[in-house]
């Protein structure tokens, strides 16, 4: 199961939290995660890169979450990171695509990596991120045209 | 700036299968999605070396559908519910019938101390009723009995009731009122009939040899107890008026005394003529029994032997399980409040639980830097 799904998995994280160092770890920890409840996985309700994508979303969210409680409780406003020029999303993106995706918001970002990287179907998508099939593809279609836009206002720039 | 021709979610999605752009914006983000989907990179052999030294999960059993479980459950609890409702009705069905068997479970009515025996429904042809020993121990009592006889038909029905008024004039006693109805082979009569009281157990059996009865119902009172109170203030008057009269003749009263003495000695007489009404009233009961005698024609209301076992089992059966619907009921009704409350606080839940994801995962930039360097 491991081999099969890891790429996917992290892949989806790399885009979802932009951070390859934070993608890597959440990978492993639903990797962790998942074969401990390996028992409890039904087929018969969703495939098994399906369950595992879910598994770290969840994940995911909770490391947010957890992050912005820390944030709150050190009195300190959200921290933007600063934009430098080696920061990129690992893999074989162009310049112009690299830094569209790192304009886009998490929600934007997951779901581009749900449907177009990783190729799940329209019901698929929609199972991971909790959300109705239509509501799935209206997200993806903002995201694509916002993608465009800010690939085409980094080619002006 | 925004290019003027936007692309439906619905054509996005076709284009993304790999439908044939139309324009050349269709191709242009045809063209990305490509992009984005060749641009996948493999994860890092750090990271699977990492996953990879963990220990295989234990093999995964096969589960149980929900759908399948429910199959099997549902069915199961009802027979299960249906079972102990027998099992509970078999038993107060066996208990109704011994009684039946028995003739007569006894209920005591608080009236001048009467007793009341009620006797349970029966189709045993010629049952007898219950005896009641008339003159038990010399006691005045006041009976007063009905009994329901099952006839074949209307001809029967009209000798019965001719028998039952011979046997009570044999037994010295007299029909008070009688109502005889027929129609066809279907009828019904009712005969008042009075009897000596000491005579009333002899009466009871052979007026129930005339059918089957389906019903006796008798009340007795005892009048024992007030009839010797009588007796004994009748003697304390009657030895107040022999006073009063020896006095009276003794000559040696005043003329004041002597009146007040002969006030007292009318009195006394007028006071002895009332309790020995109330006495000869008291009397006339305890010596006649009244006996009501009921005809008809009707199909008994209860089964026979095994049947009736049966049929009260199912009967109990059902009021148990009517009783635990109407509870069930009452507790949904009772609850149901605290039911929705608990509904609508889960949605609330999930709701906010959806905005807080929403709003996380809007944030344009990641939440934090990663304590570790990056590459």
């Amino acid at each position: 199961m491991a081999d099969d799904h890891l790429d996917g998995v992290h892949q989806y994280l790399l885009l979802l939290t932009a951070d390859p160092t934070l993608a890597e770890d959440l990978a492993a920890e639903t990797f962790e995660k998942a074969l401990r409840v390996w028992r409890r996985y039904d087929p018969r309700r969703a495939s098994e890169r399906t369950w595992l994508c879910r598994m770290a979303r969840s994940i995911a969210l909770d490391h947010f979450r957890a992050d912005a409680r820390r944030r709150r409780r050190e009195e300190r406003f959200a921290h933007e990171r600063a934009w430098q020029e080696d920061d990129h999303i690992p893999g074989t993106f162009s310049p112009e695509l690299d830094a569209a995706l790192r304009s886009l918001t998490a929600a934007e970002r997951e779901v581009i990596a749900l449907r177009i990287v990783l190729d799940f179907d329209a019901d698929a998508a929609a199972q991971v991120l909790g959300i109705g099939r239509s509501a799935c593809s209206m997200r993806l279609a903002r995201a694509l045209r916002k993608l465009e836009e800010r690939m085409e206002a980094h080619a002006v720039a | 700036m925004q290019s003027p021709d936007l692309i439906a979610p619905e054509r996005l999605e076709q284009l993304i299968a790999g439908a044939l752009p139309d324009t050349d914006r269709e191709a242009r983000m045809q063209g990305l999605a490509l992009e984005l989907r060749s641009s996948v990179s493999p994860a890092p052999e750090r990271l699977r070396e990492r996953i990879q030294s963990r220990p295989s999960p234990a093999p995964r059993r096969s589960l149980v559908s929900r759908r399948r479980l429910t199959a099997v459950l549902v069915p199961a609890c009802l027979l299960v519910t249906v079972a102990g409702a027998l099992v509970f009705g078999k038993g107060g069905g066996q208990d109704n019938s011994a009684a039946g068997e028995r003739g007569v479970p006894v209920a005591v009515q608080e009236s001048r101390s009467p007793e009341v025996v009620t006797g349970a429904a029966s189709d045993g042809a010629g049952d007898a009723p219950q005896r009641l020993n008339g003159a038990a121990g010399g006691r005045a009592r006041d009976i007063d009995m009905w009994i329901e006889l099952r006839v074949r038909n209307g001809d029967q029905l009209s000798e019965s009731a001719e028998d039952a008024a011979r046997i009570v004039r044999e037994l010295g006693g007299f029909v008070a009122a009688s109502t005889v109805r027929t129609a066809g082979t279907e009828g019904e009569a009712e005969l008042v009939l009075r009897v000596p009281t000491a005579n009333v157990d002899d009466a009871a059996f052979r007026l129930s040899e005339l059918g089957a009865v389906t019903n006796q119902h008798v009340v007795t009172e005892d009048l024992q107890t007030e009839l010797d109170l009588l007796v004994r203030r009748i003697e304390a008057i009657d030895r107040a008026i022999r006073i009063a009269m020896l006095r009276l003749g003794s000559g040696t009263l005043s003329a004041d005394e002597r009146l007040r003495t002969e006030i007292r000695l009318e009195r006394l007489r007028s006071e002895r003529a009332q309790l020995d009404r109330s006495r000869g009233r008291v009397s006339a009961d305890a010596a006649t029994a009244q006996m009501t005698l009921a005809l008809h024609t009707r199909e008994a209301v209860t089964g026979t032997g095994d049947e009736s076992r049966i049929g009260g089992a199912a009967r109990s059966a059902l009021e148990l399980l009517g009783q635990a619907g109407a509870m069930a009921v009452f507790l949904a009704i009772v609850l149901s409040p605290l039911i929705f409350l608990g509904i609508v606080g889960l949605l609330a839940r999930r709701s906010r639980a959806r905005r807080t994801e929403a709003m996380l995962l809007e944030r344009t930039r990641p939440a934090s830097p990663s304590p570790s360097p990056r590459n």
